[in-house]
Formats: structure tokens, C-alpha cells, sequence
């Protein structure tokens, strides 16, 4: 599913943003990236989802090699990857059902299919009351299950959620990582980059850490002790 | 929803580069419009070949005797030709000497009944424009208007950008492709919320790009008009002098945005605007933003570049000629003609709107005088009351004798109120009758002007040559021959291919000996380079007949001939073999040309004859080109 191979990425300064970063991760696997800050997540994602590249290494996500993908083919590709944000970046002069739809229109959904989506999704979130509020009328828990039903509209292959929970209470990261790991089951696969290790904990799976560039451990569930 | 929220992302693109946007798109418009319009000065300076300038002399309503004996020195002691439109040099003198010899009647000024033009013929530029600059303090100087001047006297600076005008617009055009690409490279790398959260979703490049082109496309129109109208005020204001152009820019023309330029603004505007959306909505070809990025500034730069082309053609006079972008002339004879007719008219508009104001003037002196008879009515009533009164009051002998005195100055008071109204409605009749009178004498003038005019146009029309056709020639010749004569000439005509060179007639002829067609003098005798022995014979009335290809003759210039006399040496000559006959073949159009000419005598010899109707001279240079082609087979 998503393939690194000796990536390397130097911004100007002195030090690597990335440095010979390898790792594999399956198909409905959940793999959770941890790191301090400054450590490289968000340039792995960027490389990731294609809006960065690689300066050497190899890169293959859903089987598209982003090394030699040129923009027109990511596009396509960016509509198989769901992406979640910590600040939930949801339009807020639109409700939650246009929020919700707006992968679909890009992908030139008919009205009708888009509505029989969203409701489908929006029914097994349980977000049916949000359906014509607006992002200003929402907790931030709320916003962020909105934001997932987002994600998820596309039924998209890969979900890369970015620090989903850094800005919300425990009970409510609860159900997001709940939310989370449960589309494993359906055979998404998952990428958490998180520093809430109380979540591993609850919801465990295979742990990338980073630091300073450096992939330096690969963790099983079991194994993920400590504190970042 | 996406063009819902396109407002918004514009407008967040504007509050968070809109100034600087502004700003430098300013700068950059300003540099361009400085340029533009310089050179459309420039070119209206430039492309031009002769001396000659136009300029109109209004007589200001405050012109002083001074003013006038000024111009009168100045105007005869000028050794530049000046022409008026409608008065010669002596006529204008004549006019402005009777002025003068009106002794102080300087009233007689505003008598003039036209604002006079002039043309002001130097064989230097620089002293036309001197003179114009010395006259500019005196009278005022108008519309002047330079059909032709030249680059080469005013300045190697000048000449250099007439020269390099191709260098400079290259110039120009980097300069616009570079500054753009600055400009929009740093307006395009904003990355909004939205647009990062679209590109996450794989939304169409188009939908990211699209509110960047709209938000530079408001931006640059905005600027683009701003600096360039702020520009033309700055020149125009300051009177700003384009490097050694310095003695010429006052006169030069305010430069206008006429409406053809706004059409052409609002043209280039939606074109922009459907660019911008093709570019936008054609997926395949705005693949990513850097795409756009560098396709932007070239269709933006290839619009600054086509307006300013369009400056340059509007400022080339070649390509529109005076004042009238649409009027193209065929000759120079055409030309003044127009120039002559458009300045009568300019002079007739500028009478009628005399006329106009005095319309106005006398029509608000008489609504003086309605209100101030209306205001008389009301004092004499008031009068004729106190009157009474007055008058009762002094048959009752109770009456009190102030206010027997005080009516007594209200009546005084009243009295000498209307004698001033009466004096000012008889200021106000006379002042009617004046300008009444003065009002009459332009509209005659006016009519005088409108006849002129006429006249002139119906000499345009008469003196237009008609076209010249076979027929018409052969008429011409047919009233201009005797009978006999004629029928010689129509013999030939009969049995000959005639070809039609502008106002002559040729053909080819086959036969021995050459002879006169008709009785008349050699004018000119030569070796023709192609044709070899060539003879012009003058037949008076405008006719001549050219010989060319002859064998040697004994002829000299001014020599008489007669009709049918051999011109050449003798018989036996003719029959010597002409080098240049083979080579004749070329002017024939037609190969089997001597089966034609079968009744004339068999001979290996051919000459050709070209008779020619003109009131010029022949045209030699023609004749001496080898082979012409511009013939026309009739």
C-alpha cells in the first residue's frame, strides 16, 4: 500500500528533513507515527500525499511510484487517499452536508449519489442532527467526525489523519480513534500521525517513530512504552 | 458551491496581497503607459517626411492692436511661406493691415468674424516650430497639427527610437514578460485554506487556479487604467518633455482616449476575460499551477503588446492619415484635398458654435428684458397708486404735510428706479441689435464660408481625372484630330493588338518602312537599353507616339514630321536585321501577335509605337525601365 525506500529530503539549512527513511505498510493496516515535533511527520505526509517529493529514495503509494507521477496523475490518486487535519479545515460559509459532499463534487458525482452517500455515512457516524448546522455551530469534536465523514466520503483507500485529536478532550479523542481504527476493518488503510500515546495504548497497533529525520523504531502495538 | 465560495477566496486573496499586488502591477503599468504613450508621441512626431505645419490662430475676445501689428510683422517679415485656407499670405496681411488702420478702435477686433488658420511651410522644422513658439505668446495657437515633420532636425535621441523602434519594443515587451512573471509568480504561491484543503481532495487545477487568474486579472485591469490614465493627465498636466522634443511639446496634441480606444480597451478586457477562462476551464492545457504561472504573463504581455501596436498604427499617419483613422488616400493631390475640405469644415463647426453662443446670448438678454419691463409694469403701477394718493391727499387740505413729503420721495425714488430700469432696457435693446447685427454677419459669413466650400468640393469633383479607359482615349483623340488623321490612326487601331499602359495606347507593328504616324516634331531621341533606337514625336494637343526598336535615323530632335514621312534613314536600313527585335517578344502578350498584322507587308521587322495622351510629360523612366509589366491587355 504505501512503500519508502531510502527517502531523503533536504529543505535549505543545515539538517535532513527526512534521512533514509524506509518503511512498508499493508493494506488495512493502522500505523500510528509518532515524533516530537520537528521530527518529519509532516514532510513524510506531504511526500505522501504527493504534495512534496522526494529528493532521492523511492516512494510508492497505492502502487503509483509519487517519484515519477507527474501532477495530472496525482489528482486521481488524491481521490483515493482520505486526509484529516487537526484543525478540521472545514468551510465554514457552507453546512455539514456541503462539507461532507465536497470530495464528491470533485469527483463529478451525480446529485442523487451524493446525497445517498452522505446520508449513508452520516447515518452510521451518527451525525445526523449536524446534517444542516454550520462549522461555527459545532464543538470541536463534532467538527472533527465531521471532518472524518469528509475523508471518508470518497470510500477512499488510504486515510491520513495529521495530529487528529491535538486539539480535543480525551473522551471525544476516544471516539475519533475509535472511528479510526474501525475503517481497518474495512479494509482502509490508516495513518495516524498522533502524539497521544494513551490512544495507542487503547487502540493498538504498529508504531513508526521519527526523530530528527531518522526512522528509529518500529514498534508493535504491545511494544509502545514511553512518553514523546 | 465552488463559485459561491470563489468571491470569498478572491476577495481573501486581495486582503492578503491585494496592496502590493496593486502596487507593483502600478509601477509596472505606469513604466509601460510612460512608454507607450511617449512613443505614440514619438511616432505621431516621427513618421513624417516634410516641413509643413498646420496651425490654427484664434483671435482671443481681449486682442489687443499690439497683438495684431505683432502678427503683422511677423507674418510679413517671415520669410516661412504661410497659407491660409482660405486667404492668401497678401489677403491675410491685407485683412490684418485694415485692422490695424482702424486708429484705437479696438472694438473692431471682436469684429473678427472667424477664427483664421494657417499652414506654415519651412524648409527647417525647427524654424516653423520657432515661429509657431513666437507667435504662441500673441494670439492663441490651436489644434496644430503635424502631418509631416521631420525626425532627422530634431535629435539623434529621436532618431535613434525611430530607428530602433523594433528594439525598443522588444525591449518593452521583456521588461512587461519579466516584471509580470514577478508579479504573479509571488501573487500565485498563496496557498488559502481552501485551496490547500481542494488539493487534498484532488479538486480540478483549474478550481485552484481560477480565483488566482481572476484576483491578477483585477488587479492588473485596475492598474492598467489607473496608471495609464494617470500618466497621459501627468503629461499632459506638466506639459513633460520626451527627451529633446522639448520645442515641440507643447504643440503636440493632448493625447485622448477616443471611443474607438475604449472599444479597443473593452475589447482586449473580455478577450483577457475569456483567455482567463479557457485557460481555467481547459484542463488538459492548465495542468498545474506553473503552467498557468508562465502562460499568465505571456497572454497578459502579448495584450500590453497588441495595445501598444495599436498606439503605434493610431500615431502612424501613413497608415491613417490626419485626422481620420478611416480615410486612406491614393495620392498626396487627394490628401490636401481633404485636409483642405476638413479644415473649411473645422472653420464652419467653429462659426456655428459662434453663432450658438450669440443664439444664447441674445436670448438671455431678452429674458433680461422681460423681467425688467415685467418689474417697470410693477413700478409704474406703484407709481401711478402713490400718484393718486399723493393727489388725494392734496385736495383734502387735512393731509399731513410729512407724509405729503415723504410720498413725495417715495415718488422720486420710484421715478428715477424706472428711468434706471428704462435705461437698462434700452441697454439690453441695443446690446440685442448688436449682437442681432453681429449674429447676422456670421451667419452670412457662415453661408459664405458653406459656399466656398461647395464650391470647392464641386472643383474637387470637376478636376478629378475620370478614369482613363480605350474608349475614352480614343474619344479624346477622335475630338482632338482631323478626320483624316483619325481614320489613319483607327486603321491601326482596327487591325492591332492595343495594349493599355496607363494613359497610352501601344502596339506592335509589322511592316516597312517605319513611318510618322502624324504630323509633329521629334522631341526626344535615344537608345533604348531593350529596344534599341527610340523616337518621341510631339503631335501637339497633348499627343505623342514614341517609336521604339527603329532601325538608324537620320532625324534630330526638333526635327518636323509629317504624317506617313519614313523615320528612318532609308528603306534599305529597315531591312537590316534590329538586334532588338527578337528580344520585342517579351511585350507581346500575345505569340501569334503577327498573324494579326498579316495585311501589312511581309518583313522580318517589327517596331513598337506607344501613343500616349497626356498632360504631363511622357513618362521616360517608364520607357527606358526594360520590359514593362504593369500593362494592361485590353
Amino acid at each position: 500500500m504505501i512503500k519508502l525506500a531510502h527517502v531523503y529530503k533536504t529543505y535549505p539549512g543545515p539538517t535532513h528533513a527526512l534521512a533514509n527513511v524506509t518503511f512498508d505498510i499493508a493494506q488495512a493496516e493502522l500505523v500510528y507515527l509518532i515524533g516530537p515535533s520537528g521530527a518529519g511527520k509532516t514532510t513524510l505526509f506531504n511526500i505522501i500525499n504527493g504534495f512534496d517529493r522526494a529528493d532521492s529514495g523511492h516512494v510508492e503509494v497505492l502502487n503509483h511510484n509519487m517519484s515519477l507521477s507527474s501532477p495530472s496523475k496525482l489528482l486521481p490518486l488524491r481521490k483515493k487517499i482520505g486526509v484529516i487535519f487537526q484543525d478540521f479545515r472545514l468551510l465554514e460559509h457552507v453546512n455539514v452536508y456541503n462539507n461532507i459532499c465536497l470530495p464528491l463534487i470533485f469527483s463529478s458525482f451525480s446529485k442523487v449519489e451524493i446525497s445517498n452517500r452522505v446520508e449513508n455515512l452520516i447515518h452510521s457516524l451518527k451525525l445526523d442532527p449536524l446534517i444542516d448546522k454550520y462549522p461555527n455551530q459545532l464543538s470541536g469534536g463534532e467538527k472533527q467526525r465531521i471532518a472524518i465523514a469528509r475523508a471518508l466520503i470518497n470510500n477512499p483507500a488510504l486515510v491520513i489523519a495529521d495530529e487528529p485529536t491535538g486539539s480535543l478532550d480525551p473522551q471525544t479523542s476516544e471516539l475519533i480513534f475509535a472511528i479510526l481504527s474501525s475503517l481497518q476493518s474495512k479494509g482502509t488503510t490508516v495513518l495516524i500521525s498522533t502524539h497521544n500515546l494513551e490512544m495507542i495504548k487503547k487502540f493498538p497497533s504498529r508504531v513508526i517513530t521519527i526523530s530528527g529525520g531518522h526512522v528509529t523504531q518500529h514498534q508493535k502495538e504491545t511494544e509502545c512504552t514511553g512518553t514523546i | 458551491m465552488y463559485w459561491h465560495h470563489l468571491t470569498r477566496e478572491v476577495g481573501y486573496l486581495f486582503k492578503k496581497q491585494g496592496l502590493i499586488a496593486l502596487f507593483l502591477s502600478s509601477v509596472l503599468y505606469s513604466f509601460i503607459s510612460f512608454f507607450i504613450i511617449a512613443n505614440g508621441h514619438l511616432q505621431v512626431t516621427l513618421n513624417s517626411n516634410s516641413q509643413k505645419i498646420n496651425a490654427s490662430v484664434i483671435f482671443k475676445q481681449d486682442q489687443t492692436l499690439d497683438d495684431v501689428q505683432f502678427l503683422i510683422n511677423k507674418i510679413s517679415n517671415s520669410p516661412l511661406l504661410i497659407q491660409s485656407t482660405l486667404f492668401t499670405k497678401q489677403e491675410w496681411l491685407k485683412g490684418l493691415s485694415s485692422l490695424n488702420d482702424l486708429n484705437g478702435n479696438e472694438d473692431m477686433l471682436n469684429q473678427l468674424p472667424f477664427s483664421a488658420s494657417f499652414e506654415v511651410l519651412a524648409t527647417d522644422f525647427s524654424k516653423a516650430v520657432s515661429f509657431l513658439n513666437e507667435l504662441s505668446g500673441r494670439v492663441e495657437i490651436d489644434d496644430v497639427i503635424y502631418p509631416h515633420s521631420t525626425y532627422s532636425k530634431i535629435s539623434q535621441f529621436a532618431f535613434f527610437l525611430n530607428q530602433s523602434s523594433l528594439v525598443m519594443q522588444l525591449f518593452l515587451y521583456l521588461s512587461v514578460l519579466g516584471l509580470l512573471t514577478l508579479v504573479i509568480s509571488s501573487t500565485i504561491k498563496i496557498n488559502t485554506p481552501t485551496i490547500a484543503l481542494f488539493k487534498t481532495m484532488g479538486a480540478p487545477s483549474f478550481l485552484i487556479i481560477l480565483p488566482h487568474l481572476i484576483f491578477v486579472f483585477i488587479v492588473h485591469t485596475i492598474s492598467f487604467f489607473v496608471s495609464f490614465l494617470a500618466i497621459n493627465k501627468f503629461i499632459n498636466l506638466t506639459n513633460f518633455h520626451l527627451g529633446e522634443l522639448d520645442q515641440i511639446s507643447q504643440f503636440i496634441p493632448p493625447l485622448e482616449l477616443p471611443s474607438s480606444q475604449i472599444i479597443f480597451a473593452a475589447w482586449a478586457a473580455l478577450l483577457t476575460l475569456i483567455i482567463f477562462l479557457t485557460l481555467g476551464l481547459s484542463f488538459k492545457l492548465v495542468r498545474n499551477i506553473n503552467l498557468a504561472k508562465y502562460l499568465f504573463p505571456l497572454v497578459a504581455s502579448a495584450l500590453v503588446f497588441s495595445n501598444q501596436m495599436a498606439y503605434a498604427n493610431k500615431a502612424n499617419p501613413q497608415a491613417y492619415p490626419q485626422t481620420n483613422p478611416n480615410k486612406t488616400f491614393s495620392t498626396p493631390y487627394e490628401l490636401e484635398l481633404y485636409n483642405r475640405t476638413q479644415k473649411i469644415r473645422n472653420e464652419i463647426n467653429l462659426i456655428k458654435n459662434y453663432l450658438n453662443i450669440h443664439k444664447s446670448q441674445i436670448s438671455e438678454l431678452s429674458e433680461q428684458t422681460v423681467l425688467y419691463k415685467k418689474s417697470m409694469v410693477q413700478l409704474i403701477i406703484k407709481l401711478n397708486k402713490i400718484k393718486l394718493e399723493l393727489k388725494n391727499s392734496l385736495l383734502s387740505d387735512h393731509g399731513d404735510q410729512n407724509k405729503h413729503s415723504t410720498q413725495s420721495k417715495y415718488h422720486d425714488l420710484l421715478l428715477g428706479h424706472l428711468s434706471h430700469q428704462l435705461k437698462k432696457v434700452s441697454t439690453n435693446k441695443d446690446k440685442i441689435n448688436t449682437l442681432s447685427l453681429e449674429h447676422d454677419k456670421r451667419k452670412a459669413y457662415l453661408l459664405k464660408i458653406e459656399q466656398n466650400l461647395s464650391d470647392e468640393l464641386h472643383e474637387i469633383v470637376k478636376h478629378t481625372p475620370p478614369p482613363v479607359t480605350r474608349a475614352s482615349l480614343i474619344e479624346k483623340l477622335k475630338a482632338s484630330l482631323t478626320p483624316q488623321e483619325f481614320n489613319r490612326f483607327s486603321e491601326q487601331l482596327k487591325s492591332l493588338k492595343l495594349h493599355l499602359l496607363k494613359d497610352s495606347l501601344s502596339w506592335q507593328v509589322k511592316g516597312l518602312p517605319p513611318q510618322a504616324l502624324l504630323s509633329g516634331h521629334v522631341t526626344e531621341k535615344f537608345t533604348h537599353p531593350y529596344f534599341g533606337q527610340t523616337l518621341v514625336v510631339n503631335h501637339d494637343n497633348n499627343f505623342y507616339s514614341v517609336y521604339l526598336g527603329l532601325p538608324p535615323s537620320a532625324l534630330k530632335i526638333s526635327d518636323p514630321v509629317t504624317t506617313g514621312m519614313p523615320l528612318t534613314t532609308s528603306a534599305l536600313d529597315s531591312t537590316t536585321t534590329n538586334p532588338s527585335a527578337a528580344n520585342s517578344a517579351p511585350m507581346s502578350d500575345n505569340p501569334n501577335s503577327s498573324s494579326s498584322a498579316a495585311a501589312a507587308p511581309p518583313s522580318s521587322y517589327y517596331y513598337w509605337v506607344q501613343f500616349f495622351y497626356n498632360q504631363r510629360q511622357i513618362p521616360l523612366n517608364l520607357l527606358l525601365s526594360k520590359g514593362s509589366t504593369n500593362e494592361k491587355i485590353l
